[in-house]
This record gives structure tokens, sequence and C-alpha cells, in this order.
């Protein structure tokens, strides 16, 4: 699904160079839930741009799902933005004059669909997040949570492969954290991949896999264990 | 998808009311100006005529003296002698011809309690009409068979028909000017060629006259000049003939011709004409003529002037200095919202469809800038219009023409000041912006 090799990636000023990835070899297969953790300065951010196509790499190669997009144009590879990726970020990145309708459109209106079908995806969404009621209201109007999940709804109506989440859970208080992060965990068990970003070890360990990054490179030194699946009698 | 950014563009107005109106003023503004100027220099510099351009030529003969000031070639006056007017109707070689005058009239009809009026009119040669393609709202022109005999009758104006007899028909009724009666046989319809190309002695900005004599008259009725009359070392003379027989310059002279094919022949016409009234003891100064259709004419004589070019270049400056605050404002908006454009850009916006999508917003505001812009324009010239007083007005007064350029320079101004900031927010690392918002 999702292979980098050897990626790098620096950052320049005049006076300094910085290495916010060296040499990240990194694969996530199809249906992965992957946790990806590490101290602020590890260059998580940056491996989830790149993973996300937001952002260029100095070295290295990159295949999504089967495409190696090191020589892809803007408009291929926003292409693949749109099509097979959905972004979830901490700060939600609702456009507040929108309402959550058209929120959760914005992404439909670049892939030249008609308006019926844009209109069955986003009611879909809605529903899946549980926020039908609120199609017009103003993010302005909504919860935190409730914010988070048009987020979620707007990165859903596209049906991606894999969603991309950024702290999803940062700017929420623990119960809202953790209905984001059942809707998460549902979203995954419908087959989609996902790689989040955070700090918190409590949601690292619900996902299947972690990985820790240590100066912009995967590393064994930290890793969260995963929850174990609970037995029989537990449940 | 064009829908939508418009939609997008009218979100992104709403949303920063204050800058988008210090957008919308500073290119109405600098539009305004720029459009009134222009506005004021296209239609000095329209021709009025400029369907029959290559067929109405003016015509100008050196008949004066050489002086101490003679210069070989030196511009003929403007207008021509009633000698030259005479000899060349009587010789007929253009298609038609016109010879005229401005004169003037006490007028008054038979009818109590209507008071004199005192018209400005033309005498004119009957070809008048049909060259200058006057519009006749009832009878016609004049018929007569020699240049030098005419009826006694009378064209009016539809305005001053309708002052003096309250009805545009006033054809077959009698009017007196000054002492002598004369018939109506045509009213014309609201005629004012502006620049009045026929005549531009008194200055270009002048309207048409009220009434119409025929020339053929004027020895006769001794017709006064109320127009210009240039002489070149005639001394004083005792009566109208006379002053008939003498070099001064009063008669603007046109001639219509078979297009330019027929503009050589009549020169060699001109030509020879001058060498045998030098062999007839006139014409002292080497052959000098000249022969302009309306638009080298309206050149020549600088219809349009320098202080309106140079109003023209001020207000093009003024316009740049808008649309460099414009770019500022443009990019303040937009950066304004690169959070948002981000996001777009995340979810599979291309760099293009940013572009288009900042341009739609540029254009909306161009077009209602423009639409400001001819308001201010036509507030403009209404402002001119009352400082100069004229009393022919068209030149300040804005076609349809005039009106989609304000648009298109809005419109263009407008992308030409938002194509660097679209360009530059479009091309922003979505990333960078995605982190916080």
């Amino acid at each position: 699904m999702l292979d980098m090799q050897n990626i790098a990636k620096v950052y320049r000023t005049q006076l300094v160079e910085t290495h916010a990835l060296r040499d990240l070899n990194l694969s996530v297969d199809e249906g992965e839930f992957v946790a990806v953790t590490g101290p602020s300065g590890s260059g998580k951010t940056t491996f989830l741009n790149i993973a996300g196509l937001l952002e260029e790499y100095d070295g290295g190669r990159y295949i999504l799902d089967g495409k190696d997009i090191t020589h892809l144009n803007d408009r291929e590879r926003s292409r693949l933005r749109n099509e097979k990726i959905g972004f979830i970020f901490q700060s939600f990145n609702l456009i507040p004059d929108l309402n959550v309708f058209d929120n959760v459109d914005v992404p439909l209106r670049y892939r030249k669909l008609s308006a019926a079908e844009r209109k069955e995806r986003i009611e879909e969404a809605l529903q899946t997040v549980g926020l039908s009621a609120r199609a017009k209201h103003l993010p302005a109007e909504l919860s935190g949570g409730q914010q988070q999940r048009v987020a979620i709804a707007r990165a859903l109506a596209g049906r991606p492969r894999f969603v991309l989440a950024d702290e999803p859970t940062g700017n929420l208080d623990s119960l809202m954290a953790r209905q984001v992060m059942e809707l998460l965990e549902k979203i995954n068990e419908d087959g989609v991949t996902i790689i989040m970003v955070t700090h918190d070890p409590e949601l690292a360990r619900r996902a299947h896999r972690n990985i820790y990054l240590l100066d912009g490179q995967v590393s064994d030194l930290e890793t969260v264990e995963p929850i174990a699946e609970p037995t029989a009698a537990e449940a | 998808m064009l829908k939508y950014d418009f939609r997008l563009a009218w979100h992104s107005m709403r949303r920063n009311p204050v800058l988008t109106a210090l957008m919308i003023a500073a290119i109405g503004v600098g539009v305004g100006a720029f459009m009134t100027a222009l506005n004021v220099y296209h239609m000095s510099s329209k021709n009025p005529i400029a369907y029959k351009n290559d067929q109405l030529y003016h015509v100008q003969l050196d008949s004066f003296r050489i002086g101490p000031n003679w210069e070989e070639n030196r511009e003929p006056p403007d207008q021509i002698g009633y000698t030259d007017t005479m000899n060349l109707l009587r010789d007929d070689r253009a298609m038609k011809q016109a010879a005229s005058f401005k004169t003037g009239f006490y007028v008054r009809i038979e009818t109590e309690g209507v008071a004199p009026v005192r018209a400005i009119a033309r005498a004119t040669s009957p070809d008048f009409f049909d060259m200058f393609d006057v519009p006749f709202l009832h009878g016609g022109a004049w018929q007569q068979a020699e240049h030098d005999v005419a009826p006694q009758v009378i064209v009016l104006s539809r305005a001053l028909s309708e002052q003096l007899f309250g009805t545009p028909d006033s054809v077959g009724r009698t009017v007196q000017l000054d002492d002598d009666f004369y018939n109506v046989v045509g009213v014309i319809d609201t005629w004012d060629p502006s620049p009045k190309f026929y005549d531009l002695t008194n200055g270009p900005w002048l309207s048409s006259e009220e009434l119409f004599v025929p020339f053929a008259l004027a020895p006769e009725k001794e017709f006064d000049v109320w127009g210009n009359t240039r002489c070149n070392g005639d001394g004083g003379v005792d009566s109208y003939a006379d002053f008939l027989q003498t070099e001064c310059v009063w008669i603007s002279y046109w001639v219509e011709l078979d297009g330019p094919g027929q503009r050589s022949e009549f020169e060699s016409y001109l030509a020879s004409y001058i060498d045998a009234q030098r062999a007839a003891g006139r014409f002292e100064a080497p052959t000098n003529f000249r022969l302009r259709n309306v638009e080298e004419w309206l050149i020549q004589e600088e219809v349009a002037t320098d202080a309106s070019k140079v109003l023209l270049w001020l207000s093009a400056m003024f316009l740049i200095v808008c649309l460099l605050n414009s770019i500022g404002l443009v990019l303040a908006k937009f950066m304004s919202r690169a959070p948002q454009l981000a996001l777009r850009r995340a979810v599979g916006a291309t760099r293009s469809a940013l572009v288009r999508q900042s341009l739609v917003e540029i254009l909306l505001i161009g077009v209602i800038g423009g639409v400001l812009g001819m308001v201010l324009a036509l507030l403009g010239l209404e402002g001119m219009k009352a400082v100069t007083g004229a009393s022919n007005t068209s030149r300040y007064e804005m076609d349809w023409l005039m009106m989609a350029t304000a648009i298109g320079v809005a419109v263009i101004a407008t992308v030409m000041a938002g194509l660097y900031p679209a360009l530059r927010i479009s091309g922003l690392a979505p990333a960078r912006y995605l982190k916080t918002q």
C-alpha cells in the first residue's frame, strides 16, 4: 500500500540545515492501522506530509498503491490525493463560512462527480459520523468533537484507500477523543488503511502497529505495546 | 466548476467586506478617472462621419500673397474666398460640392405672440445636406439649377421649427429673416455632429446651426459672415460686392468624390486650376493646396488637443497607482485565507484550480469595480460639462463602446493586479498552513 525507501528530507535556511528525515524506510500494508509516535522534532509531521504528497522529499523512493510518485506532476499528485488519501488534522481545518454539507463537499468538487452522486456520498459520510442532522450548521455552531467528525466525514466522502490523521484528538477532551478514536477504528474495520500521528500512548496502543520515529528515522528504541485483544472470559 | 468558483468568490468577498470594499474602491476610482479622460479623448478624436471618410474631402487653396514670412509649402488657409468658391462650383469637377459659411438672423413669423429669435444659420449650397447625410424630418433641400441663382427658401432645424410654429412640420410656412421673407422647404431632425467637422473655424464643439439658407443668395441678400474671416493684404472695402472680390477667405469648401481613386484626379484639377488662376494674375505663391479627408482634417486641426492627451496620460498613471495598491490589497486578502487554500490543495485541488478560483474572485471584484468606475466616470463627465459650460456636450457623454471599455479596463486591470497574488498563493506549500488554522 505504502512503501518508503530511504526517504530523506532536509530543510535549509541560509544558516541552518535540518535533516527532518534520514533514510526513512517504512511499509504499510492495506488495511493496517498504524500509529506513528516520537518526540517533538522527530519528523512525524514531515513523514505525514510526504506520505500525503503535501511535501516533496529530497532523496529515496516512495511508492503509493503501486505507483512511484517521484516523478509525478502537480496534476497527478493532486489526483492521487483526491482519490486515494483522506486527511484528518488536529485543528480540523474546516472552512468557517461553509456549512457542514459544503465542507464535506470540498474534496468531491475536484472529482467531477454529478451533483446527485456528491449528495449521496456526503449524506452517507455524515451518517457514518452521526452528523446527518447538522448538515446545515456552520462549524462555529458545533463542538470540537463534532467539528472533528465533520473533518472525518470530509475525509471519508472521497472513499479513500487510506487516511492520514495528524494528532486527530489533540484538540479534544478525553470523551470526545475516545469517540473519534472509535470512529477511526470503525473506518479501519471497513478496510481503510489508517496512519495516525499521535503523542498519546493510549491511542497508539489501540493501533495494529506502532512506529517510533527518532531523529528522522524509524527507531526500535521505544515501542508502544498494542492493547491485547480481550479474551473470551474478559469479554 | 466555474459556478462553484463564483460561489466561493462571493463567500470570500463577504468574509472580508472592508478589504473587499477597499479593493473595489481602488479599482473604481482608478478606472473612473481613466475612463473620464479616455472618454473625452475618444470623443474628441472621434470622426462623426467615419463611414464616408474616403468620400468627403476638405479643400484648401493658398491664394494669399507671398509676404515677408512666407515659407514654401506653407499650410494654406482653412477656408477659401468667394471667387475661388464660385469657380470651383461652376467647374463642378466633384460628384458633389458644398460651399458654406456661418451667418445669422433675427427670425420672425407673422403669428402674434411669438417673439423674434436670434438664430445662428449656415449659408450653403444644396449638396451640403446630401453630402453630410443631414436627416430630413419633413420636406427636403432646395433645388437650384444655377450655382448663383437660388430660390428664397429656408431649411429649419426641428428645434427652431417647434419654437416658432409649435410643430416640427413647418414646410410651406413663411419665415422672416431680418427684412426678407423665406419659404420653409424642409425641416431637419436633430443633427449635431461632434466634433463639428464641416466647419472647425469657431471651434470643434459648437452646436450645429438652427437654419440653412442658400449660399447663392449671399451676394444679393448680403448675409453677414458670423464665422472667421481672414484677409491677406486686402484693404478696407466699401460694399459687400467689393468684399466678395477680395482674397479674404471665409468659406468652408467640401467635395464628395467617388472614393480615394478620384482623389488624385481632383488634386490634378486643383493644381491646374491654380496654374490657370496664376496665369490670370492671382495666386502669387507657388501652387499649394490641400485636399484632406475628414480624419486627416480633424488631425490637422488638432481636435484632440494636447490637453486631453496629457489628461489621459495622467489618469493612466493614476490608474497604475490604484492598481499597485490593489495588488497589495489582493495579496493581503489572499494570504488571509492561505489555510483554506492549503486545505483545498490537500484534498485534491490542483494549483491551476486555485489560480482559477482566485481569478474568478478577482474578476468579480473587477466587474463591480468597473461598474463603480463607470458611474464615477459619468459623474466626472457631468462635472467637466458643468465646469466648461460647453454648448455641444457630446464629448462629455459616454457611449456604449466606452461603457464596455470601462468594464473591460477594470477587468483587465484587476486581473493584472491579481495574477501575481493568485500565482503566489497557489504556489505556497500547503503543509505549512495545515498544522494551524
